[in-house]
């Protein structure tokens, strides 16, 4: 399997466990919910780690000459690197099936912990959405691709 | 022409369903949590309806004046039994959890995948304007001034 392809199935799956995410009572309960929170934050750093070229390039042309697409992109990259961060360090303040109580967290604050989970889980899908129309044309290359691939 | 018709249809068919989806799963509300329990402390729980901290003077049961349910604040005396009113359903007091009827349960991610959908599409709409608008000043996308 080529490596666009790997990313491109990649982002598929990242976006559809996600989604399954947003309820916690849906989809097999709050043990999935949990652990397939731990399974997407592995997902998630091999997404950056795929895309490190783009990151890299982009780091070094931020505040040089640079399209201002790239630029949203990068600053939205970001929001969900930080997005992302909260959300699994809030859902293991407030994990009910996994013992996380090694990490001290403070149990008193649970009713933070958990509008933060709720709260940045909400705006993180906002930057997801935006994110997917920000590469739509890569999208849709790739189904196109694919499609040909297919033929052949 | 049927494209553009299908086209339109699937553009009113999302936005209508995350405007229904918004208000289904109360997406306001969620995003707002946050902001309201750090920065706002219990300012936001006052404007709920039934919520806020109870009003000056000695509860009823201590000679205090007649409390109304209705009333923002108020609190039932407990000790004289919740009512018939109160708590989960007969069947479900005594520690039992609710029955899960569907194990595999899709009906709550809906509301979410239309949102999701909404915000590809306001990008798409809003960068295809932009591409409209200034393709024949720049290559690609406005370079901002910074730049």
């Amino acid at each position: 399997m080529r490596l666009v392809t790997f990313k491109f199935i990649l982002g598929i799956l990242l976006v559809i466990t996600f989604l399954l995410l947003m309820d916690e009572n849906s989809f097999l309960g709050v043990q999935f919910h949990e652990i397939a929170g731990l399974t997407i934050c592995l997902f998630f750093i091999l997404h950056i780690a795929l895309s490190w070229k783009f990151i890299k390039e982009t780091t070094c042309r931020l505040f040089g000459k640079a399209v201002g697409k790239a630029r949203i992109q990068y600053i939205l990259n970001l929001l969900l690197l930080i997005g992302f961060t909260l959300i699994i360090i809030s859902g293991m303040a407030i994990a009910k099936t996994i013992d996380f109580s090694w990490v001290g967290f403070n149990t008193e604050n649970t009713m933070i912990w958990r509008s933060m989970h709720t709260s940045v889980s909400m705006i993180v899908l906002i930057i997801v959405g935006i994110h997917t129309g920000l590469h739509w044309q890569w999208v849709m290359a790739r189904i196109k691709r694919t499609k040909q691939e297919e033929i052949q | 022409m049927i494209k553009k018709i299908l086209c339109l249809a699937l553009v009113i068919f999302i936005v209508v369903g995350a405007v229904y989806s918004y208000n289904k799963v109360d997406f306001g509300q969620k995003t707002a949590m946050l902001f309201r329990v750090v920065f706002g402390g219990d300012e936001g729980m006052r404007g709920a309806p039934g919520g806020g901290p109870p009003q000056g003077g000695p509860p009823p049961a201590m000679g205090g004046p007649w409390q109304s349910p209705s009333r923002p604040g108020f609190r039932p005396n407990m000790a004289q039994g919740p009512g018939p009113g109160y708590g989960p359903p007969r069947e479900m007091r005594g520690g039992q959890q609710p029955p899960s009827k569907k194990l595999i349960s899709l009906q709550n991610i809906i509301p979410y995948a239309f949102i999701l959908v909404f915000f590809v599409l306001i990008t798409r709409f809003v960068e295809l304007i932009i591409r409209k608008e200034f393709s024949s000043k720049f290559s690609d996308w406005i370079i901002f001034p910074m730049a």
